[in-house]
């Protein structure tokens, strides 16, 4: 690993001769030490001169290993593999420069870092709360270790940090709020967008999420040993829940340099393959709903029917496989199925084909092209992944540039399209249905043979990532081994985390009919992106109770 | 006294209110049916034999449900609006030719009346919205009004049309005027496509159902309504789709006529305006299943660069013609 990262590490060490520490290889990629003050400016040169993507950020609280917190940045190196910066954090004054202006991708997971380990990141543009509810007590932060899991504090009764985030622009005077959640037939998931229209015209959002924090992390690093986890991983996302499995494993496998057999790694692609053809039609299917197409709707999910009837025939279960285990799967694809397997294939291929041509008829396009703009620059900044990122003519995809399971061994192409409209966003994942279809027939023809499983040796402080390109983008884990066959530190992010900043991007100045679908055209999964215990928003109820205008008044005519 | 007595029967029984109100839960039964099929669904099952009952089951469960006035809502006006939506649409129902050629109510010019009235229901809409005050009802109730500019005029020219090839303001003279060519057959058939679109928006179904797009603005101007008042905006829904089906059938597909037996015309003429009308229905109903729904803007564009000439071109083509 440390060899393909050579030249990186040569320009570095030449560059930043008195900010790096050292370089040490982790399981997937690369870990770079760097003095805290310097971070920004490696940060800068890796992201804008090296021009690697962006992936995530973490905080960590090794306090019990060296006594000091963490914050690992993550960037991929395309082909090559992960390059992590590490900074230290003293552990009395937990400070540390934000990187935020220089990667603006950054914003989200550096506020989580602070809401949920105390790191407080120094010129950080928007330092407020993200992920932890406003009555939330001061100074608690959930993930340090002395934080027990089952702790349950009471409500503090002032809110510590507002949320509730105003960010007028010009021309307020005729704008007027219009809720979109958190509960809304356009939203399937709890989630908050505050849309400032005026007229029929959104000029700006206000986003607030995390409504459904379930403590996911916590859990994994404190109850669960390393076999269980994968479980849980599965369950958080309803729909993309074998993307997190999957990367959990890989993560790990890396991490504790484990053999996986090859059928495993092919079973797992075309589990993944599966998942991702099943969730394109859930998707078609609600953009269809939300352009009120309501036939469109019904046949998509007419077809994925086919597919979740596939996917309990491969698993024993139409969602939530459960199958995966660091090492391998646990259940094997047994010889009699695949011919069935092949056929139902077939079939969807051939009906998904007729649907598509029933889609993009005018009327349907008329409602896409040209809405929720988003640029390539802006996408990159932002770090946006998966089909909103290649919507932007942005040609990455992590099957591709950071092969995992069998993927270096299957042949696909990666649907992009420049536009980066709603329209390119839709196409990409009609393209990429196709592609899947394309990629599970090759699976099923050449399954080899061979056991599914192996055993491993766990060993404490390892550092592992894994990523799967989920049907929605990216799936990040980080992970950090620990004792007692327990993890240290587990860092989820899924694709949605990075993609909803840049919804304020595509919405400015979208009509109010077409801000569902902008929403929805970044596939926006808000369990997973959540991840995480009951919230409640008790004193912010920030959904003012007033009307756009009184009816009296308006025939008054004042 | 007899003839006093024969018209509250008529008014109130057959083919009046109670005929109506049976006809528009079957209407929007088989609307609700054929839409699920066309959508490879089932559609309405368990009420009664292949659900026929559904819509009633869910007229008697929104009339049992909780009726809430929001605080900031104008509660006059709150309260009278789905009263006059139902009552308005009930009353133009007896202008329709359905067991005869004249209605229960008929006279000369009545064509106006009834167009006037209609036009009155798409007020009734925005004075609903509005006097919500909820923001999704006032978008709502904005949009009813911007989509009334869109449709309302290649609607009436579409009627202009039918009216001038019968030479007639009047109903019954429009029916009797096609007992032996359907005005549909003729030149007025660019008129029955314009009917048919602008009767889709009128109704506010897919395409146009803009002022109450679920996934937009939750329900439009129908938003903070629940209930009594509720089940009777559905019900007042479902005779307006009755009513612009029997229109359509009227204008364009002659109304009730058609070869009778003597001595039961009454039977028969109901029989063929049914028949009619559920073609016209399921025009619509394919109309609704096809299409994505529009924007208003685009909606707008739709009516005035292309329905409103098209019309226009209708009415020339009718007026050469006869």
């Amino acid at each position: 690993m440390e060899a393909k990262f050579s030249s990186i590490i040569e320009e570095l060490e030449n560059i930043f001769k008195n900010c790096i520490i050292g370089f040490k290889e982790i399981g997937g990629g690369l870990l770079t030490e760097v003095k805290a003050e310097c971070l920004p400016e490696v940060a800068s040169y890796v992201f804008n001169n090296l021009r690697m993507y962006y992936s995530t950020s973490s905080g960590s609280d090794e306090r019990s290993i060296d006594g000091k917190f963490a914050v690992y940045h993550v960037f991929s190196a395309d082909g090559i593999g992960f390059f992590v910066l590490k900074a230290s954090v003293p552990a009395t004054k937990p400070c540390i420069p934000s990187i935020t202006s220089k990667v603006p991708g950054a914003n989200w997971a550096e506020r989580e870092a602070m809401d949920m380990f105390g790191i407080t990141f120094i010129n950080h543009p928007e330092p407020k709360r993200l992920v932890l509810p406003d009555d939330w007590p001061k100074n608690l932060h959930p993930l340090r270790k002395d934080f027990e899991y089952s702790y349950r504090p009471s409500s503090s009764s002032e809110p510590t940090i507002s949320t509730s985030i105003d960010i007028y622009v010009g021309g307020t005077e005729y704008a007027s709020t219009l809720p979109l959640g958190p509960y809304h037939p356009a939203l399937h998931e709890p989630e908050y967008f505050e849309l400032l229209i005026k007229g029929e015209e959104v000029i700006d959002v206000k986003y607030r999420g995390f409504h459904v924090h379930r403590g996911i992390e916590k859990i994994g690093e404190s109850k669960l040993t390393y076999n269980q986890v994968p479980f849980i991983a599965e369950r958080i996302c309803g729909i993309c829940g074998f993307a997190h499995s999957s990367s959990y494993c890989i993560a790990i496998e890396r991490a504790l340099k484990i053999d996986v057999p090859e059928r495993a790694q092919y079973i797992r692609s075309l589990i993944l393959e599966i998942e991702r053809i099943h969730s394109h039609l859930l998707w078609v299917g609600v953009a269809c709903h939300l352009l009120g197409f309501e036939t469109g709707f019904m046949q998509s999910w007419r077809i994925r029917e086919h597919v979740m009837e596939l996917a309990e025939l491969l698993t024993g279960s139409r969602k939530t496989y459960g199958i995966n285990i660091p090492g391998g799967v646990r259940r094997d694809i047994l010889e009699p199925y695949i011919d069935r397997a092949k056929k139902v294939i077939k079939l969807v291929e051939d009906e998904f084909k007729v649907l598509r041509d029933k889609l993009l008829v005018p009327e349907v396009k008329v409602r896409l092209k040209e809405i929720g703009y988003l640029p390539k620059e802006d996408a990159r900044k932002l770090a946006v992944l998966g089909p909103t990122m290649r919507g932007s003519g942005i040609a990455r995809d992590v099957r591709k540039d950071q092969p995992y399971c069998a993927y270096r061994d299957l042949d696909f192409r990666i649907a992009v399209y420049d536009e980066g409209d709603n329209l390119s966003r839709t196409l990409v994942r009609i393209d990429e249905i196709l592609e899947s279809i394309n990629i599970v027939k090759q699976i099923l023809d050449n399954l080899p043979s061979g056991p599914i499983r192996t055993e491993f040796e766990p060993k404490p402080y390892r550092i592992g990532v894994g990523a799967a390109e989920a049907p929605r983008g990216e799936v990040f884990h980080l992970l950090i081994t620990g004792e007692r066959n327990r993890l240290y530190r587990w860092r989820v992010r899924a694709p949605t985390y990075n993609n909803i900043p840049a919804l304020k991007i595509m919405l400015r100045g979208v009509p109010l009919a077409d801000a569902p679908i902008t929403i929805a055209s970044i596939d926006p999964c808000f369990s997973c992106t959540d991840r995480c215990i009951l919230i409640k928003d008790l004193d912010h109820n920030y959904v003012k109770r007033t009307s756009l205008l009184s009816f009296r008044k308006f025939i008054k005519g004042d | 006294m007899i003839e006093a007595l024969y018209k509250i029967i008529e008014m109130i029984l057959f083919p009046g209110f109670a005929f109506i109100g049976v006809l528009s839960l079957l209407y929007e039964w088989i609307d609700r049916k054929f839409y699920a099929r066309l959508q490879n669904r089932i559609g309405p099952l368990y009420a009664g034999p292949h659900g026929i009952l559904q819509p009633l089951a869910d007229f008697i469960k929104l009339l049992s449900k909780e009726d809430i006035i929001p605080e900031g809502a104008d509660k006059f006006l709150f309260t009278l609006t789905p009263i006059l939506f139902f009552a308005i649409n009930l009353l133009l129902t007896l202008f329709l030719p359905i067991c005869g050629t004249t209605g229960v109510i008929s006279f000369t010019g009545d064509l106006i009346f009834f167009v006037a009235l209609l036009t009155i229901i798409s007020i009734l809409v925005y004075t609903a919205g509005m006097a919500s005050t909820n923001r999704f009802a006032t978008i709502g109730a904005e949009r009813a009004v911007l989509q009334l500019i869109g449709y309302e005029i290649p609607f009436m020219l579409s009627i202009v049309s039918v009216a001038i090839s019968s030479r007639s303001l009047t109903i019954k003279n429009i029916v009797e005027s096609q007992s032996s060519i359907w005005h549909i057959l003729g030149p007025n058939f660019l008129a029955f496509i314009i009917f048919a679109i602008t009767a889709q928006a009128e109704l506010e179904r897919i395409p146009f159902d803009i002022p109450e797009a679920e996934q937009e603005i939750v329900a439009g101007w129908l938003v903070e309504y629940s209930g009594k008042k509720l089940a009777l905006f559905r019900l007042g829904k479902d005779v307006e789709t009755l009513l612009l089906c029997g229109l359509g059938a009227t204008l364009f597909l002659g109304g009730p006529l058609g070869p009778v037996v003597p001595g039961l015309e009454i039977v028969f003429y109901t029989l063929y305006f049914i028949i009619k009308s559920i073609i016209v229905l399921l025009v619509l109903t394919t109309l609704r299943a096809l299409f994505a729904r529009l924007r208003v803007d685009q909606m707008l564009v739709l009516s005035w660069k292309y329905l409103i000439p098209l019309s226009l071109i209708s009415v020339l083509i009718v007026r050469v013609v006869f």
